[in-house]
This record gives structure tokens, C-alpha cells and sequence, in this order.
């Protein structure tokens, strides 16, 4: 047993009621209001489709429907399970409902994560196994504010939630089966591993990064494994880790993953998606962070924060815990989508070092020690038991950021009518940026359903929804256009000459396209192209308000198409307001 | 956590030993040499070579621009003069080969230093080699003809110098940087970053002497402030003086600029070049972490600077490769050391140690060099003319000329386009059109702190494909156009019906020359009646319009 141990048993929070209250109040409004976060969803939209499909008629989509680019192809809609709540939600309160689910989810890995960090806190001194509140709270706060452009209504967020509570097991039975004395203590330790089977059936119907969490019992397994072995050679006595148990683990709940209704596929999807250079460079969020804007920066503060507490901390490291934080950061560093499993799961393994750090750093040498752990007052501002007062501090300055966070989006970027609810849950999906003018138009002005659409990737989505029997070119189920698709959505997003060439290929009739994207030029300059829809005719402006969205409707100029291109122009009254285009040919 | 002990290192042995130091060595800086030979389009070096051209000429250097026609009179600071002078020197006497002799003299020269300095941290060549292989790897993309090679170079004489003093004394040698200074501050701007250095170790130095304890300095090892001071007075002797500084901070502190160019946007680790950065990332925090010997707090702290630094912006790489590998060469050695044979010292004959096994060590050495030459030859063979000298061959390689629009300048000027029209071109091409066309101002080139402020926003608008790019273009008086079949922004020309394409390279604008270190370059003039008869006349003498029209008559701008 190390020291660490000796000074550990079940945690509970050294605070006073008061201070309780005012410290979980503070993270539940806090937690919430990370979901008040404008971002484009592009995909729950499509996944709101697909969750009625699953939840009311009963069918788990197997091949593509939604495309006609790609129709019939083999679609692997993994997170089946997430688009059926996803949709039973939307039935009962709307967009509203949602927003209430992804609140819900939110606070559960607030919780949970918050809870980790105040165990492993207690773990940094001798504190009557107590850990230090105003630590846990200020950090899952930073945590939060480095995650939370992460927080919509996706499936991920169940990612997020069972990687916490998978490795909460782990470390757990970890330091359970180190301490144990004698093969049946160790056996009983290690009974909690089969929590997780049940768990991944679950996670694996919810969403793919069930996958993750088989890599981080894998990746303890071995670490633990490779540290036996190296103790065995220099004649040491094991660390009694359990590595057999977690890696039988790592195997069952890898068979509990194949309990969906795609077995293997999804396997085969997530390798395709991982090694498509393609969608890597192409989709933002599998781009590395950009260290000049505001979230690279973030994520650079927090890696600092946990190189930092890795070198200044007085505990000794745990070898595979401190392997697995080192994973974690290089993943976070090829894809900005992975920052918060680091965020998350790396402020845990490193709880107890912060901690340690944050001690030395604020008390020097001056606190007594026992057994190598420093003697923190109760009352210490990082300590088991922080006044009234720290605890009313933290409460208004995170409530605060709270409201100031709410307000604005009320304010800014949200529709001036309706519930509250559903001005922030609208908000948060930035539903304004979608264009759901345009398709009103299409749907009014009755364009041929046999058109063919081309559509860009974001706004596809979107598109399947809204207006389900008008097949698109392409949208971010990106899997499903892996390939020469996804090859010329590129080449037209680009903005090369080679745009006419992927239109003439596939017969593309009619175009919607924001007015922002950079291939909007090459149409509207097209003399074979008739501009017949926009929005707003600011076309140089960006507006910053709820309703932000943009869009063009070019149809081709075809004998067929003369007499919708003439009606169209004449219903849309916007096209007027764009003599100063005037040189732009599709406008004539 | 184990308390570390001060261990120092050994110095190399004067037996077999040194034979295998060198024979790395050698090896290090023939690879480097080798790998100089970096064909990569190098904008900047045409205006610099103007520029060199016109301090000899006058006597003087510049003041005010007087290359553009958006920008003339504006105020220009040109901190590099010294080297545009000796890049001129070179170009006339050997032609662009003159300037790969640059790239290589001076790149050579700073590996030779850095191991040199490596040698004395580790005591191990191999350890010396690995460190000097993973800088020359991190610093290769920037061996190009551009001043910032003498940053390079004074950067690693500095820490060089500065390290001697504080590991074997000597701190009055530190007064040898003042003249040093005053050379770089002619030379190139990077020395601001020395100056940087040199303070940040007497600030933390002066912190930590007041620690108690282990933690604290020796008063007596303290940086000395004369030194830093006499370097940053050094700056001051520039025909520029306190302008260089502030040229220097509105650089670094102009977004726009910082958002437009690639060599100061953050490593994508999906890149080759961004695993690269994560190697070296990693070597640090496993060095820093495993050291069985003391951290010292400067050191450190400018480490996680340099990461800062390196993480920000591509182009600051080479400074964390350079820097970084000396601060950081004794923990490694002491970490592999541990680790390896569980030791504080390595064992001499051991591969990591004073004297490792020759044999697989020159083998390596080999193969090594033989790379190096290797990516050269094939550099040269993808890049290069087919015809001229190796040492043509070479400086043409090193320069990527068929780049530029060579041709259309050449069609320009043998059509006699007035000198009264005004120029469009992109930020990327104007260096190479104020070098080629002295006589025809720019719109924008790439010394971009000419361009700061309403300028370089409005070519930003540009580059990001406005729709009011008519209305810039107008407001300006544009009136010719010169661009790139491979830019975005020639979607908005080509079917432009008040403008006429008059003069492309080649009549395929699908086919990416770019990437065969060629360009198409396109040339639009205004459809103004006073320029009716000049299209005409450009249309019939351009051989490859008739193709263009053949394919792409459908775009306005080419019926």
C-alpha cells in the first residue's frame, strides 16, 4: 500500500450544508447553462429523421434513402439508439425538448466528472479522506469552459458521460485490488469490472465512441501489464494491478459492443472514418486546434495546467495513468473533437497531481507532513472545508457567468418569439443559420420533385428533414459518401473550375447554397445558371442576429426550366434589390 | 518526487572517441547541406534582391515604399538590408546559385555550432547526432534564401555563449554579443528574440536568487543585466533605430496578417510536418520528466515559452527545434541514462555513451548523408531546369522560378502595355513582379507591414472571394490583371463580362502546374475603349488563347 492509500476511505464533502447547497447550485446552473451554446447542429437534423423512422415505424435503417447520389449504399446509422431519444424528446416538447435532454445529459457529466475530481483531490494530503471542493468546482468550471463549444445536442455527450464512469471503475478497482490483501479481497475488488458489460451494451447502441472506452481498458490493461513485467525483472514485488481481470474485461465488453443491430460494421465504419484523409481535413471538427482563436488557446492553458501539476506535484506517478494522459493529449492534438475526452478524462488521472501542485505551490514547505502527504487546515481555500464565504464566491461568480451567458444569447442570437425554452434551444442549434426561407420557396413555388438538388454538406441535413421527399446530393453523414463523393463535394467546396464538370456529371438541376460559401461565386457569375432566390440581397454582409442565414437558388437554364426560373423571379421580390450584382450573369 | 543532483556532463575523451564525434558531426552538417536544396516558392527574395540592389546603387537604403502604386510614400522599414546587400552580391556574381551558397554556408554553419554545443551538454555523439537530426528535420522546410537564416545562426551562438558562462563561467564573455548585435540587427529582425533570451534569464535568474532554499541561485551565478543591456543598445544601430521595434510589434500584433499567411498559422498535426512537431514535444516532456538532474527554472520556463511560441505559428518551429534541443540535451542524456542502464552517467563504450561502437555508427552516418543527397538530387530532377549547370540547376531548384509568371511578364512587356494602367496581382506574385518589372508598381506584395491597416484588409476581402470585388477593383482604378489559374478568385473573372482575358501560359486551366513547380499565369485587362486595340493585339500574339477559347468560350471573359 503507498502512502496515497493510507490516507483514503470513502470520500464525503467536509462542507457545511450551507456551503453544500451553494457549491451544487452552483455547477447545476453551470452545467446548464453550457448548453445554452450557439453552434450549427448540422446533424441532428437528419438524425431527427431517422429517430422517427426508428421510434414510430419501427425500422433501423441499414442503406442510404436520403441521398440520390448515394442511394442504397450500406449506412451503418450506429447511434440508432440517441436518434430515437433524440426524436421521442423532439414529439413531446419540440426543439425544446431537445435542449432539455442535452441539459439533462449535460448535468450528468458535470456531476459525475465534478464528483471524480473531489475523490482524487482527497488523495493529495491528509484531509480525513476528504477532498477539496473549491478545487473540484474551479476545475470542472475551466474543464467546461475548454469543452463547451462541445456540449449540443449530438450523441457524443454519452460518450463523454460513460468514459467518466468507466474510468471511475477502473481506477477504482485499480487501487482496490493494489491494496487488497490475499486472492479473494482481490477477487471481490475486481467484481465491479462487470458493471461495465451491461454499460458498453447501452453505450454501443448510443453512440460509436463506446470504442474509446474499450481503448482506455485496453490501454490500462497493457500499461498495467508492461509495469508487472518491468517489476518483475528487477526482482520487485508486483503492484498487484489486476490486468488480467481488465483485459477479460476489455474482451466481454468488447463482445457487449457487438450487441447492436450492425455487429461488426460498426468496426468497419469507425476504421473507414478514422483513416478517410478526406473527411479528416475536410470536416472542422477533426482538424487540429488552431492555437490562434480563442479555443486553442484554452486548450493550450489546460495542457499547460496538466504538464505543470505532472512536474510539480509531490506524489509519485502512476506509470499507465500517466501513459494513458499522454495518449489523450496527442489525440487531442489531431482532432479538436477530442480535446474534451482529454479535458475530461486527463483532469482525472491527474486530479490528485493538480492538487498536490496547487498545495505546493500556494504553501510552499511550510505545512507539516505525514507519512510523505502535507497536513492541509480544514480550512484552507483548497482544503476539505472552505467557508461560507469561498463557497457564496464561487457561487456567484459561475452563476453570474451563467446569467451573463444566458442573457446574451436571449438577447443576440435568439428568435424574439416563444417560450424560453425554446428561444435558447433554437438558439443553441443556431437554427436561424439554416435555411428554412429557401426551402419554403421550393415548397411554394412547386419545384419538379424530379429536379436534382445540390446541396453543400452542411446544410444537407437540415435539407433531409425539412423537406423529406427531395433526395440531397450530399450531407454530414459522411460515411455514407466515403469516396469519389466526398472527393467532389471537396473539389466544389474548393472553389475550383472543375465545379461545371461535377454539375454536368451528375445532372444536377437546381442549386442551394448559402450565400457565404466561396463556390456561390462560380455560380452566380454562371451564364448558364439563373439566380432565381436570395434571402437578403446584402450579399457582402454577414448578419449577426438569430435569423442569419443567407441563401441562394440557382436553376439551371434549360427550355424545361424557363418558365419556373421566370415565376421564381417574379415571387422573389429580394432579386430586385440587386442591381448593383447587375454584371453577375446568372442574374440576367 | 527524487531530488535531483547537479551532474556534469563529461567532455569528449581526445581518443577514438572524438573520431566518432566527428565523423557524426560531419555527417550532421553534410545532410543539413545537402537538404538545403529546398525547392520552396520564395516570394519575398525578388524584392529583396531590388532592394539590394537599389542600397548599392544609391548608397542608402530605402524609407518609403516605392514598389507599389496603393502604398507609395508609406513608411517602410527595411531591418534586413544588410543581407538584401548580400544576397544582391551573390546574385551578381554566381546567378541564383550564389544563394543556395548562402543557404548552405550559413545552415551548415549553425548545425556545426549546435553540435558543437550538444556535444559539450551530452558528452554522447550519438545523443548530439539524434538531437541535431530531429532540429535539422524541424528546420528544414525554412532552409530557404531569406535573412531569417542569420537568426538562426546568432540564436544558437547566443545560447552557445550564454551556456558556456553559465556552466564553466567566463560570464565576461557575454560581452562579445554587443558587436554580434549590432551585425544582427542589420541583418534580420530575429534579433529581438536574442535580446528576448538574454532578458528572460536575468529576470528569472534575479526571481530565483531570492527563493530560500534548493530552489534559489547563487547570487554569484546570476545572468549579468551589462551584457543584455549593451545587446539591446546594440539594436539601436540600424539606419532605423526604435522604428525596427515598432515595425516589429505591429507585426506580431496584426491579426489580419497573422490569419492570412501559412507560415504563421499553428502546425496541423494531420501534416507530416505537425508529427513531427508532436516528436519533438514528446522528446521534451520525456527528457524534462525523467532527468535525474536539476531543472533549471529558466531553462524550463523558456522551454514552455518556445512551446507557446512553436504552437502559435509554424515559422517559430525552428527556434523550439533550435533552442530547445540545447536546453533540453543533458536531461535527455541523464533520462536515457536512467533509463537505459538504470545509471546516472551512461558507460562509455555503451551506444549512448563516450565512446559507442564506430562501425554501425559510420554506417549510419553513410546512409544518412546519402539521403540527404539523395532528396536533393530528387529536388532538383522534379524542380530544375534540364539544362545549365549543377550550380544553375540548383539555385533555380532552390528558387522554384518556373513558379512565377515569367512568361506573362515577358508577354507584357513585349506588347507594350501602358505604364499608366494599374496592376492587380496577389500578395504571393508581387515580389516576384517588382523584381521582374521594376518599372511597373504592384498592388500588394508580401512585405505585408507596408500593407497593414485598410490595405491588407481590403486584399483579405479579396482573398476571401467578395462579392464586391468589382467595387474594390473599381475604387482602386484597376484596370490589368494578373493571376493564377489556380487562385479562387479567377472564378470571378472568367465570366466577368467587363473584363477580357487576354494571355494565358497554357490553354488547359484545368490541368494543377502548380504542382510540377509550374504556373498558368492569366492576364485580364479592363474592357475600356482605350484598351480595345491592345486586347485585340494581345489576343492575336498569345499562342495559347486560341485554345482557351476553343475550351472555355463560354466564360465572358474570354469571347
Amino acid at each position: 500500500m503507498t502512502t496515497e492509500e493510507k490516507s483514503t476511505s470513502a470520500p464525503t464533502i467536509g462542507l457545511s450544508p450551507v456551503a453544500f447547497v451553494l457549491i451544487a447550485l452552483a455547477l447545476l446552473v453551470y452545467s446548464a447553462a453550457l448548453c445554452v451554446n450557439p453552434a450549427r447542429a448540422n446533424d441532428l437534423f437528419w438524425q431527427l429523421r431517422t429517430g422517427q423512422l426508428i421510434a414510430v415505424q419501427h425500422i433501423i435503417p441499414h442503406q442510404d434513402t436520403y441521398s440520390w447520389t448515394r442511394t442504397g449504399t450500406s449506412w451503418v446509422a450506429h447511434e440508432w439508439l440517441a436518434f430515437a431519444l433524440f426524436w421521442i424528446c423532439y414529439a413531446k416538447l419540440g426543439f425544446g425538448g431537445i435542449w432539455l435532454m442535452t441539459v439533462a445529459i449535460t448535468i450528468a457529466i458535470m456531476v459525475v466528472f465534478y464528483t471524480l475530481v473531489l475523490k482524487e483531490t482527497s488523495r493529495a494530503s491528509v484531509s480525513g479522506g476528504k477532498g477539496a471542493p473549491a478545487t473540484a468546482l474551479l476545475l470542472t468550471a475551466f474543464a467546461a469552459v475548454v469543452a463547451g463549444a462541445f456540449f449540443q445536442p449530438r450523441p457524443h455527450l454519452f460518450t463523454y458521460l460513460f468514459c467518466l464512469l468507466t474510468l471511475a471503475v477502473l481506477m477504482k478497482v485499480r487501487r482496490e485490488s493494489a491494496s487488497a490483501v490475499g486472492q479473494d479481497a482481490k477477487r471481490r475488488s475486481e467484481r465491479a469490472l462487470w458493471l461495465l458489460f451491461p454499460v458498453f451494451v447501452l453505450w454501443a447502441n448510443l453512440h460509436a465512441g463506446v470504442i474509446i472506452g474499450l481503448g482506455l481498458l485496453a490501454a490500462f490493461a497493457i500499461g498495467d501489464a508492461a509495469v508487472e513485467f518491468v517489476r518483475a525483472r528487477g526482482g520487485l514485488e508486483p503492484a498487484g494491478y489486476p490486468w488480467r481481470a481488465v483485459a477479460l474485461s476489455t474482451g466481454a465488453c468488447f463482445v457487449a459492443t457487438l450487441m447492436t443491430p450492425y455487429g461488426i460494421q460498426e468496426y468497419q465504419n469507425f476504421a473507414a472514418t478514422v483513416s478517410n484523409s478526406t473527411v479528416l481535413d475536410v470536416v472542422a471538427e477533426w482538424a487540429s486546434p488552431n492555437f490562434h482563436d480563442a479555443f486553442g488557446k484554452l486548450f493550450e492553458a489546460y495542457a499547460l495546467l496538466i504538464v505543470a501539476a505532472a512536474f510539480l506535484t509531490k506524489l509519485r506517478h502512476d506509470p499507465t495513468e500517466l501513459a494513458v494522459t499522454v495518449v489523450l493529449v496527442h489525440e487531442a492534438l489531431i482532432g479538436s473533437r477530442n480535446v474534451p475526452i482529454f479535458v475530461f478524462l486527463g483532469t482525472v488521472l491527474m486530479g490528485r497531481h493538480i492538487q498536490s501542485s496547487l498545495i505546493r505551490l500556494l504553501n510552499g514547505n511550510r505545512l507539516p507532513e505525514e507519512n510523505g502527504l502535507v497536513v492541509l487546515p480544514p480550512d484552507s481555500l483548497f482544503g476539505p472545508s472552505p467557508s461560507i464565504i469561498v463557497a457564496m464566491a464561487l457561487f456567484v461568480v459561475l452563476g453570474m457567468a451563467a446569467m451573463l451567458r444566458t442573457a446574451e444569447t436571449l438577447k443576440q442570437v435568439a428568435p424574439a418569439e416563444g417560450s424560453t425554452i425554446n428561444r435558447l434551444a433554437l438558439a443553441s442549434i443556431q437554427y436561424g443559420d439554416y435555411p428554412s426561407a429557401a426551402v419554403d420557396f421550393i415548397e411554394r413555388e412547386r419545384f419538379p420533385t424530379k429536379m436534382r438538388m445540390y446541396n453543400t454538406y452542411d446544410d444537407g441535413g437540415f435539407l433531409i428533414w425539412r423537406m423529406p421527399e427531395r433526395p440531397v446530393f450530399a450531407d454530414s453523414r459522411a460515411d455514407v459518401y466515403f469516396g469519389p463523393n466526398f472527393a467532389e463535394v471537396r473539389k466544389v467546396t474548393q472553389g475550383t473550375l472543375a465545379w461545371r464538370d461535377v454539375m454536368d456529371q451528375h445532372g444536377v438541376d437546381f442549386i442551394v447554397s448559402p450565400v457565404s460559401e466561396a463556390q456561390s461565386r462560380g455560380y452566380l457569375a454562371a451564364p448558364d445558371w439563373a439566380l432565381v432566390y436570395v434571402d437578403s440581397p446584402d450579399i457582402d454582409k454577414h448578419k449577426s442576429t438569430y435569423e442569419s442565414n443567407n441563401t441562394f437558388i440557382f436553376v439551371r437554364r434549360t427550355a424545361e426550366y424557363a418558365p419556373l426560373i421566370s415565376r421564381c423571379r417574379h415571387d422573389c421580390p429580394e432579386l430586385t434589390h440587386m442591381q448593383s450584382y447587375s454584371q453577375y450573369l446568372s442574374l440576367r | 518526487m527524487i531530488e535531483a543532483q547537479e551532474v556534469q556532463p563529461t567532455k569528449p575523451a581526445t581518443s577514438t572517441t572524438s573520431g566518432v564525434a566527428w565523423l557524426l558531426g560531419i555527417a550532421l552538417v553534410l545532410f543539413v547541406v545537402a537538404t538545403s536544396v529546398n525547392p520552396v516558392p520564395e516570394s519575398d527574395l525578388f524584392w529583396q534582391l531590388r532592394t539590394g540592389r537599389w542600397i548599392i546603387d544609391h548608397h542608402a537604403v530605402p524609407h518609403a515604399d516605392a514598389y507599389s502604386w496603393t502604398q507609395t510614400g508609406t513608411r517602410w522599414v527595411v531591418h534586413e538590408w544588410l543581407t538584401f546587400v548580400i544576397f544582391d552580391r551573390l546574385f551578381t556574381a554566381f546567378g541564383f546559385g550564389g544563394l543556395y551558397f548562402y543557404v548552405a554556408a550559413l545552415i551548415g554553419s549553425t548545425f556545426a555550432l549546435l553540435y558543437r554545443r550538444l556535444l559539450r551538454e551530452t558528452g554522447s555523439p550519438l545523443t548530439s547526432f539524434g538531437l541535431g537530426m530531429l532540429a535539422a528535420t524541424l528546420t528544414g522546410p525554412f532552409f530557404q534564401p531569406r535573412p531569417q537564416l542569420f537568426t538562426y545562426l546568432f540564436i544558437v551562438l547566443t545560447v552557445d555563449l550564454l551556456l558556456e558562462a553559465r556552466r564553466a563561467g567566463g560570464k565576461s564573455r557575454l560581452w562579445l554579443l554587443a558587436p554580434l548585435y549590432v551585425l544582427w540587427a542589420n541583418l534580420h529582425a530575429g534579433v529581438l528574440v536574442g535580446v528576448g533570451i538574454l532578458g528572460w534569464f536575468v529576470i528569472v535568474d534575479a526571481v530565483s536568487s531570492r527563493l530560500p532554499g534548493a530552489a534559489g541561485m547563487a547570487p554569484g551565478k546570476r545572468m549579468p543585466i551589462g551584457p543584455v543591456v549593451a545587446c539591446l543598445a546594440a539594436t539601436l544601430v540600424t539606419p532605423y533605430g526604435i522604428h525596427e521595434f515598432q515595425d516589429f510589434a505591429a507585426t506580431i500584433s496584426n491579426t489580419t496578417m497573422l490569419n492570412l499567411l501559412a507560415e504563421w498559422a499553428s502546425p496541423d498535426f494531420h501534416q507530416a510536418y505537425g508529427k513531427q512537431v508532436e516528436v519533438i514535444l514528446a522528446v521534451l516532456a520525456y527528457a524534462m520528466f525523467s532527468t535525474r538532474l536539476r531543472r533549471d527554472p529558466a531553462e524550463s520556463m523558456l522551454l514552455v515559452g518556445l512551446v507557446y511560441e512553436a504552437l502559435a505559428a509554424n515559422r517559430n518551429v525552428p527556434l523550439l527545434a533550435l533552442i530547445g534541443t540545447v536546453f533540453v540535451a543533458r536531461h535527455l542524456q541523464s533520462a536515457l541514462a536512467g533509463h537505459l542502464f538504470h545509471a546516472d552517467v551512461a558507460e562509455e563504450t555503451s551506444v549512448i555513451g563516450l565512446r559507442p561502437p564506430g562501425s554501425i555508427l559510420f554506417v549510419m552516418s553513410i546512409a544518412v548523408v546519402l539521403y540527404g543527397f539523395k532528396q536533393a538530387s530528387d529536388s532538383i530532377r522534379a524542380f530544375g531546369p534540364s539544362t545549365g549547370s549543377t550550380l544553375s540547376k540548383i539555385g533555380r531548384t532552390i528558387v522554384v522560378d518556373g513558379i512565377y509568371p515569367d512568361k506573362a511578364c515577358a508577354f507584357i512587356e513585349r506588347e507594350q502595355f501602358p505604364a499608366t494602367m494599374h496592376l492587380f496581382n496577389m500578395y504571393d506574385q508581387g515580389g516576384f513582379l517588382i523584381w521582374r518589372m521594376p518599372d511597373r508598381p504592384v498592388f500588394i506584395d508580401s512585405r505585408a507591414d507596408v500593407y497593414f491597416g485598410g490595405m491588407l484588409d481590403e486584399y483579405r476581402k479579396i482573398d476571401n472571394l467578395t462579392y464586391g470585388w468589382r467595387g474594390l477593383s473599381a475604387k482602386h482604378g484597376v484596370d490589368l490583371i494578373i493571376a493564377s489559374d489556380s487562385e479562387r478568385q479567377v472564378q470571378q473573372y472568367l465570366p466577368a463580362s467587363d473584363w477580357a482575358l487576354v494571355y494565358a501560359d497554357d490553354g488547359d486551366l484545368s490541368r494543377r502546374m502548380e504542382d510540377e513547380g509550374k504556373t498558368n499565369t492569366l492576364i485580364f485587362i479592363k474592357r475600356d475603349p482605350q484598351y480595345s486595340e491592345l486586347i485585340a493585339k494581345c489576343r492575336r500574339d498569345c499562342p495559347a488563347y486560341a485554345d482557351v477559347l476553343k475550351k472555355y468560350g463560354q466564360w465572358a471573359s474570354v469571347r
